[in-house]
C-alpha cells in the first residue's frame, strides 16, 4: 500500500519533540560536521603540499573567506555562471534524453499490457518512472563531467581569472544544470500527461437492439445499468466508467456513451489506526491464514473478533455530508459457501470515550466484500445509535453523539460464519475529499525535481576534486549507499543471514548456506570482525546519504491518492537541506584545490 | 629497431585476426534470400535450419522481443532470472496486474522457451485466479491464463505441448473446477471469447456446439487437442513429456466429458443421441491408432479382444499337436518339489492355513511350463508346427500384457463400456429420472422424488447387468450425489433403504468414498451382508461341483500362482468381489487355464524406464485450486 501510517505534519517532521529531536536540529548538526570533515580533508590535503603549519593558515584563511565571500555573493554573476552551464548543457546535446524519453513514449505501447486491468495504473508507472530515471541520469552526466573537462582543458581559467568567488562556480552550476534539468522535466509531464489521458481515452457505442451493453473498444466492454428516462452508467471496467445518455426521443432512444471516468483519481485518505479483537472478543493480533505474505491479518466470521480502526479529526467540518469509508478487504473461505455470493460482513459506528454522550454505537451497515477492488460505503451523518442500556437505539448525528471530541472507531467484523476477512492497516481508510488529478501529477513531478537537485548536487560536490568518470561512480555510490542503508545496516549488525562480504565468499567456497551457522572458533570469530569492522563505516554513511527511494511518490498517483503537502515539504527541506551542506562541501573542495593549485 | 619489431608484431596479429575472421565467417554467416533462392548460410544458420530453431521456423518474430532482446546487451539470462524472481514476489504480494506485466516482459525475453508459457500459463489459470472470491474474477483469470498460452502458441507453433495445455484448460479448468457450473455457462455466453478463440479457428464451428447452440467448453478444448494432433500426424512434429496413449486419449475424453456435463445439465436425447455417440466412435478410433510403447513394440489399444480371442484356439492348437505333454511336463515339475511342498499343493483351498498358503505360493512358484517347454516336447513332424504356434502365443501373450496395462491406465474399458451403454435408452431415462429426482428433492417433493429415484435405480440395475463393468470403477461415483440425496428422501419421508435396493453392490464397492452419516453406513453394511448371508446360504443349498472346489487354485489346472490373493478366505465381505464375477473371470486373461506362464514371468522388463505414466503429469507450480 501507498501509505501503511499516518504522516507526520511538516512542523511535526521539522521541530523539536519528545519523540523525535526534529529535522531542524539534525539539519543545523549536519551543516557543523559537514563543515568540520570538509575542513579537516582541506586541512589534510593542503598539509601534504605545504606542511602542517601553512594548512592550518590555509585553511583558516579559507573558512574566514568563505563566510566573507558567501555574503559577497552576486547573484548577477550566479546567474551568469548558470548561463554558461546551461549553454554547455545544450552544446552536450543534452537534449538526447528528451528524444530517448519520446522515443520510450512511442513505443510503449509495445511493452505494456494493454488489456490490464488497471491501465492507468499501469501507464502511470510507466511514465513516472521512466521520467524519474531518465532525469536523473541527466543530472547524474551533467553534473559529474562539467567540472573536471573544465580543469582538464584549462577552461576553468577564463573563469577563475575573473572575480569570480569558488562558491558562485558552485552555484552557478548546480542552478545551470538544475534548470536544464528543469525545463525538460516540464516538457517531459506535459508530454507524459497527455500520454497517459490518450491512452485511456476510448470510445464505446450502444448497438440499439442489445442496450444492455457497450460495444468491444480498447479490450473491454460494459454492462450498462438505466436509471432516470434518459440516462445510464456503466460498471466499472478497468477502473473507469461512463455515462449513457439518450440523444434521440423517448420512443427510439439512441444512446450516446460519454468519456470514460474516474481512470485518474487524487483521493485524499484519512488513516486511522488498526488493532485487532480475537474470537473470543478480546484484544489479540488476527490470524494469519497460511499465506507467506503476512500483510494481512485475518478475523474469523460470526465470531467476536473484529478489526478496530480509530479515526481521529472526525469532524463535520471533514466530512460535512457524511463518512465515505473505502475498503480493500481480503477474503479467505474455509469452505466454498455459496459460490454467487460474496462473504458478508458489518461496519460499525463505535464511540471510543461514551461517557460524553452515552451512545456507544451506531447501527450496523451490512456490505457484501469485493477483493482486490476498492468497496465504497459511505454512512450518511444521522444514523441509529445505541446507548449502553438502550436497545431500540435513537436517530443520531454522528459527530455530535459518536465522535464528539472527533475520535471515532469503525468495526469491521465477518458475519458469515468460518469465513474470514483479512487487512492491513491501509485497507480501510475514510475517503476526505478529492484534489485535481493533474496538480497531483505535478507534485509527484516535483519531488522528481527535488531528487534531480540532490543529485546535481552530489555531482558538482564530488566534481570539484575527483575526475568526470570517477565523480559519476562516486555520485553514483553515494546514492546506491543510500537506497541500501537499510540492508546495509541489517548485514552489519546481524540482522540479515548470510554475514557479510568476506563470511559470505566463506560460505559460498565451502557451501554453506545462509541458514547454516559457522563453526564457533578464532577463524569465525576474525572472520565476523573484519566484516563489523569494515561495513560499520559503510553502514555509517549510507545513514547519512539520502534515499531517493523515499522521494518516489509515482505510486501515490498511479494507485490514485493525492500526494500530501507536508510530504512535498519535508522532501523540498531535505533537498535543500542536501543542497545547503553540499554546497559548502563543493566550496571548500574547489577552493583547497584552487589553492594548491 | 623498435618500431620495427611493433610493426611485425602488429601485422603478425592483424594476420591471425584476419585468418580467424575466416572460419567466423564460415560458423556465423546467417542464412539470406538470394533471387528468391535461400542460401543456408554458415555452419550455425544450417544447424538451426536442421534441428528447427532459428526463430523464424519457431513462430513469429515480434520487434518488441527482439528489442528487448537488444536492450539487455546479452544479459538477457540475467534480466530473464530477476524478471521471474520479481514475477514471484509480486505474486506471493498479490499484486496480479504488476504480476501480469512482468510476465508479459518475460515473454519479450523468451518469446521462444516453452516453459514460460506452460508454467506461467498455469500460474494465471490455477493459482493466481483461485485468490480471488469472485467467481466472475475467477473466470477473468482462468480467460487471462488461457489467452496467454493462446499468445505462447504464436511464437512456438510447432508445439503440440501448448496446444494439449490449451485443451485442458479449456475442458478441465472450465469443467470441473468447483465453479464449472458458473464458468460453462460464462463461457456458453461469452461471445468476445469466442471471437477471439475463432481467430484460431476454434469455437466457430458446429463440432464446438452443445445442445443449446452455444460453444461448449469441453468441445472447444478437443479442437486445440485436434490442433496437437495434426501437428503430430501430419507435421511429424514429435510428442515431447508425454506417452502417446495420454496424448491421443483427450480427444475422446473430451467428448465423454462433453457427454458427461450436458447429461448432468438436463440435455439427455443430445447427450444419447450425439455426445455419447461421438464419444464412442472417437474412442473406437483412438483404440486403433498404432502407439509406440516403452518395451520397443507398437500396440492398438483396441487389438486386446482380438488378441484374446485368438489365443483360446492358439491353445488348443499347441495342446493338439503335442497332447497331454503340458500335463506331463507339470507332474514331472511337482515331483521334484519337496515333501512338503507337494503337500501343499493338495491342500484344499478352502482347507489352507495361513503357512499352508505359504508353502504353496512356493511351490507354485517353482513350477514353471512355457508353451515353448511344451512344443519341444512335439514329435518331430509336429515340432517345427508347435514351436511356431508357441511363439505366436507368446507373442500375443506379450502384447496383451502391455495393451491390458495401457489400457488400465486409461480405465479404457470402462470408458468404452459406459460409452456404449449411455447410448440406451435405459441410462438416458434412468439419468432423466435421477435429474427429476435431485430437482424434486431440492423442491422438497419428497414423494415424488422418492419414486422417481426408485425407478432409476432400477433401470440402474437393469443397464448394470448388462454392463457390469459399468459398475467396478470409481468412475462410477457420478450418481454417488443422487444416492445421497436419496437417502435423504428416505430419511425426510421416515423410509427406510429396501432390502431389494437394487444398487447395493455399487454402494458395497463405492460407499466407503461417500460423506454419509454413520447410521446409513451401518445400514449399507447391514444389507451388503444380508446379501451376502443369502448367496452364501444359495451356495450351500447346492451340490458342491468337485471341478469348481480347491481345484481352482491347482498349478496342475495351469492358473498362474496369485500371490496377491487374501489368504483369509473365511471373510464374509471381500474387499475386491469382482474376481467372483462371471463376467470378471472372463475378462480375465491371467485366469485362463493353460496360462502357466505368468504375465510377470514372460513380459520383459521395459529397456528404459517404466510407462512415462507420470510424463502426462509435468511439474507445476502450487496450485490452490481444488482440481
Amino acid at each position: 500500500m501507498v501509505i501503511e501510517s499516518k504522516l507526520p505534519t511538516f512542523l511535526e517532521w521539522l521541530l523539536p519533540s519528545t519523540e523525535s529531536p526534529g529535522a531542524i536540529i539534525a539539519f543545523i548538526v549536519m551543516i557543523f560536521l559537514v563543515c568540520m570533515v570538509c575542513s579537516l580533508l582541506s586541512y589534510l590535503f593542503v598539509a601534504i603540499r605545504q606542511g602542517p603549519s601553512e594548512a592550518f593558515y590555509t585553511v583558516t584563511g579559507v573558512m574566514r573567506t568563505g563566510v566573507f565571500e558567501w555574503l559577497q555573493t552576486s547573484p548577477r554573476r550566479v546567474y551568469a555562471l548558470a548561463r554558461l552551464a546551461i549553454q554547455e548543457a545544450i552544446r552536450r546535446k543534452i537534449l538526447i534524453v528528451f528524444a530517448m524519453f519520446i522515443g520510450l513514449l512511442l513505443f510503449a505501447g509495445w511493452f505494456l499490457d494493454v488489456r490490464s486491468d488497471h491501465p492507468a495504473e499501469l501507464y502511470l508507472s510507466v511514465v513516472l518512472t521512466a521520467a524519474n530515471f531518465l532525469v536523473l541520469l541527466l543530472g547524474l552526466f551533467l553534473s559529474t563531467f562539467s567540472l573536471p573537462q573544465d580543469i582538464q582543458k584549462r577552461t576553468i581559467y577564463t573563469v577563475v581569472t575573473k572575480p569570480v568567488h569558488s562558491g558562485e562556480v558552485v552555484l552557478g552550476r548546480i542552478l545551470g544544470f538544475g534548470t536544464v534539468g528543469t525545463a525538460i522535466l516540464v516538457v517531459m509531464c506535459l508530454v507524459s500527461y497527455g500520454f497517459v489521458v490518450r491512452g485511456m481515452s476510448h470510445d464505446h457505442i450502444v448497438d440499439p437492439s442489445d442496450p444492455s451493453k457497450t460495444s468491444l473498444d480498447s479490450h473491454h466492454r460494459h454492462q450498462i445499468t438505466y436509471g432516470d428516462e434518459g440516462y445510464g452508467e456503466t460498471d466499472v471496467i478497468m477502473d473507469h466508467w461512463h455515462e449513457v445518455r439518450n440523444i434521440g426521443s423517448k420512443d427510439s432512444p439512441k444512446w450516446e456513451v460519454g468519456p470514460a471516468l474516474g481512470a485518474f483519481q487524487s483521493r485524499v485518505p484519512a488513516y486511522g489506526h488498526l488493532r485487532f479483537l480475537g474470537r473470543d472478543g478480546q484484544p489479540g493480533e488476527g490470524i494469519n491464514v497460511g499465506y507467506e505474505w503476512a500483510y494481512r491479518k485475518y478475523i474469523e466470521g460470526r465470531t467476536g473478533a473484529a478489526a478496530i480502526y480509530r479515526f481521529e479529526n472526525i469532524t463535520k467540518e471533514n466530512f460535512p455530508d457524511g463518512l465515505p469509508i473505502e475498503m480493500t478487504l481480503s477474503v479467505f473461505r474455509t469452505h466454498k459457501g455459496d459460490i454467487e455470493k460474496g462473504v458478508n460482513g458489518t461496519i460499525e459506528l463505535r464511540n471510543p470515550d461514551p461517557k460524553g454522550s452515552g451512545f456507544v454505537r451506531s447501527e450496523p451497515f451490512v456490505f457484501t466484500s469485493q477483493e482486490y477492488a476498492t468497496h465504497e460505503e459511505f454512512i450518511p451523518r444521522t444514523v441509529r445509535a445505541f446507548k449502553a442500556d438502550n436497545k431500540s437505539g435513537d436517530s443520531v448525528d454522528i459527530f455530535e453523539e459518536l465522535a464528539p471530541d472527533g475520535n471515532l472507531e469503525i468495526w469491521v467484523q465477518c458475519t458469515d460464519p468460518a469465513q474470514f476477512f483479512g487487512m492491513a492497516n491501509a485497507d480501510v481508510y475514510l475517503r476526505r475529499a478529492d484534489t485535481s488529478f493533474f496538480f497531483n501529477f505535478v507534485k509527484c513531478h516535483i519531488s522528481m525535481w527535488f531528487q534531480m537537485i540532490i543529485v546535481i548536487s552530489f555531482g558538482v560536490m564530488f566534481s570539484t576534486f575527483l575526475n568526470g568518470p570517477v565523480a559519476l561512480l562516486a555520485t553514483n555510490t553515494a546514492f546506491t549507499l543510500g537506497y541500501f542503508r537499510s540492508f546495509i545496516a541489517g548485514v552489519v549488525f546481524g540482522d540479515i543471514e548470510g554475514g557479510g562480504p568476506i563470511e559470505s565468499l566463506v560460505r559460498i567456497i565451502t557451501q554453506n548456506n545462509v541458514m547454516v551457522d559457522l563453526d564457533p572458533g578464532t577463524r569465525t570469530t576474525f572472520i565476523k570482525a573484519v566484516d563489523y569492522l569494515f561495513g560499520l563505516p559503510v553502514a555509517g554513511l549510507g545513514a547519512v546519504l539520502p534515499n531517493l527511494g523515499d522521494f518516489g511518490t509515482s505510486e501515490f498517483v498511479s494507485k490514485g491518492f493525492s500526494i500530501d503537502f507536508s510530504i512535498i515539504l519535508i522532501q523540498g527541506s531535505t533537498a535543500f537541506a542536501f543542497f545547503v551542506c553540499l554546497s559548502i562541501a563543493s566550496y571548500f573542495f574547489l577552493k583547497t584545490r584552487e589553492l594548491a593549485a | 629497431m623498435n618500431l620495427n619489431i611493433s610493426l611485425t608484431r602488429k601485422v603478425i596479429y592483424l594476420c591471425i585476426i584476419a585468418l580467424l575472421l575466416i572460419p567466423l565467417y564460415q560458423l556465423g554467416l546467417p542464412a539470406t534470400y538470394s533471387d528468391g533462392q535461400l542460401q543456408p548460410g554458415g555452419q550455425l544458420a544450417q544447424m538451426r535450419t536442421a534441428n528447427n530453431l532459428s526463430p523464424a521456423q519457431l513462430g513469429e518474430i515480434d520487434p518488441a522481443s527482439e528489442s528487448m532482446k537488444l536492450a539487455t546487451l546479452g544479459l538477457r539470462g540475467v534480466a530473464a532470472n530477476i524478471l521471474w524472481t520479481r514475477a514471484q514476489h509480486y505474486k506471493k504480494t498479490q499484486q496480479w496486474d504488476k504480476f501480469s506485466a512482468t510476465l508479459n516482459q518475460i515473454t519479450k525475453l523468451q518469446p521462444h522457451f516453452y516453459k514460460v508459457w506452460d508454467f506461467q500459463s498455469h500460474n494465471i489459470s490455477y493459482n493466481v485466479s483461485v485468490e480471488f472470491d469472485d467467481y466472475r474474477y475467477r473466470y477473468h483469470w482462468v480467460k487471462k491464463g488461457i489467452s496467454f498460452l493462446i499468445e505462447g502458441t504464436k511464437f512456438n507453433r510447432n508445439e503440440p505441448r501448448l496446444y494439449q495445455k490449451l485443451g485442458w484448460f479449456m475442458g478441465q479448468k472450465f469443467g470441473r473446477a468447483d465453479e464449472h457450473v458458473q464458468f460453462r455457462n460464462m463461457f456458453k455466453d461469452d461471445n468476445d471469447f469466442h471471437k477471439e478463440l475463432g481467430k484460431y479457428g476454434v469455437a466457430t464451428t458446429g463440432d464446438a456446439y452443445g445442445p443449446e447452440g452455444k460453444p461448449d467448453n469441453w468441445l472447444c478444448g478437443l479442437q486445440w487437442y485436434e490442433k496437437s494432433y495434426n501437428l503430430v500426424d501430419d507435421d511429424d512434429i514429435p510428442i515431447r513429456g508425454q506417452a502417446p496413449h495420454l496424448f491421443y486419449n483427450h480427444g475422446p475424453m473430451s467428448h465423454m466429458n462433453f457427454s458427461t456435463a450436458i447429461s448432468e445439465e438436463g440435455f439427455f436425447q443430445f447427450a444419447k443421441d450425439t455426445g455419447w455417440k461421438n464419444a464412442y466412435d472417437a474412442h473406437l478410433v483412438y483404440g486403433d491408432i498404432e502407439m509406440p510403447t516403452t518395451w520397443g513394440t507398437s500396440i492398438r489399444l483396441n487389438n486386446y479382444e482380438q488378441h484374446q480371442a485368438d489365443l483360446p484356439g492358439l491353445r488348443e492348437k499347441l495342446e493338439k499337436l503335442v497332447p497331454g505333454e503340458r500335463d506331463k511336463l507339470i507332474a514331472d515339475q511337482v515331483s521334484i518339489l519337496s515333501t512338503e511342498l507337494q503337500n501343499a499343493l493338495e491342500v484344499p483351498r478352502s482347507e489352507r492355513a495361513p503357512e499352508d498358503w505359504a508353502l504353496y505360493h512356493e511351490a507354485r512358484s517353482k513350477i514353471k511350463v512355457t508353451h515353448r517347454d511344451v512344443a519341444e516336447e512335439a514329435s518331430t513332424a509336429n515340432k517345427r508346427e508347435a514351436l511356431e504356434t508357441a511363439e505366436e502365443i507368446v507373442h500375443l501373450e506379450f502384447l496383451s500384457d502391455i495393451i491390458d496395462q495401457y489400457r488400465a491406465q486409461l480405465n479404457f474399458e470402462y470408458w468404452r463400456t459406459r460409452a456404449i451403454a449411455e447410448t440406451k435408452q435405459n441410462a438416458s431415462d434412468a439419468r432423466q429420472r435421477l435429474f427429476d429426482a435431485d430437482r424434486q428433492m431440492k423442491e422438497a417433493d419428497d414423494e415424488e422424488a422418492r419414486i422417481n429415484y426408485e425407478k432409476a435405480w432400477r433401470l440402474w440395475a437393469d443397464l448394470c447387468k448388462e454392463y457390469p463393468r459399468l459398475l467396478d470403477d470409481t468412475d462410477a461415483s457420478d450418481i454417488t450425489t443422487s444416492l445421497q440425496n436419496y437417502l435423504v428422501v428416505l430419511d425426510r419421508t421416515d423410509s427406510e433403504l429396501p432390502d431389494s435396493f437394487p444398487l447395493i453392490e455399487l454402494l458395497e464397492l463405492h460407499g466407503r468414498d461417500l460423506t454419509l452419516p454413520t447410521q446409513l453406513r451401518a445400514l449399507i453394511k447391514r444389507l451388503v451382508d444380508i446379501q451376502a448371508a443369502k448367496k452364501a446360504a444359495e451356495a450351500n443349498a447346492e451340490p458342491e461341483d468337485p471341478a469348481n472346489g480347491p481345484d481352482t487354485d491347482d498349478p496342475v489346472e495351469g492358473e498362474p500362482p496369485a500371490p496377491e490373493e487374501d489368504p483369509a478366505p473365511a471373510d464374509s465381505t471381500p474387499t475386491d468381489p469382482a474376481p467372483e464375477e462371471p463376467v470378471e473371470s472372463n475378462e480375465a486373461p491371467a485366469d485362463d487355464p493353460p496360462a502357466l506362464e505368468a504375465p510377470t514371468n514372460s513380459l520383459p522388463q521395459p529397456p528404459a524406464n517404466p510407462p512415462p505414466v507420470d510424463a502426462a503429469t509435468d511439474p507445476q507450480p502450487s496450485d490452490g485450486s481444488n482440481e
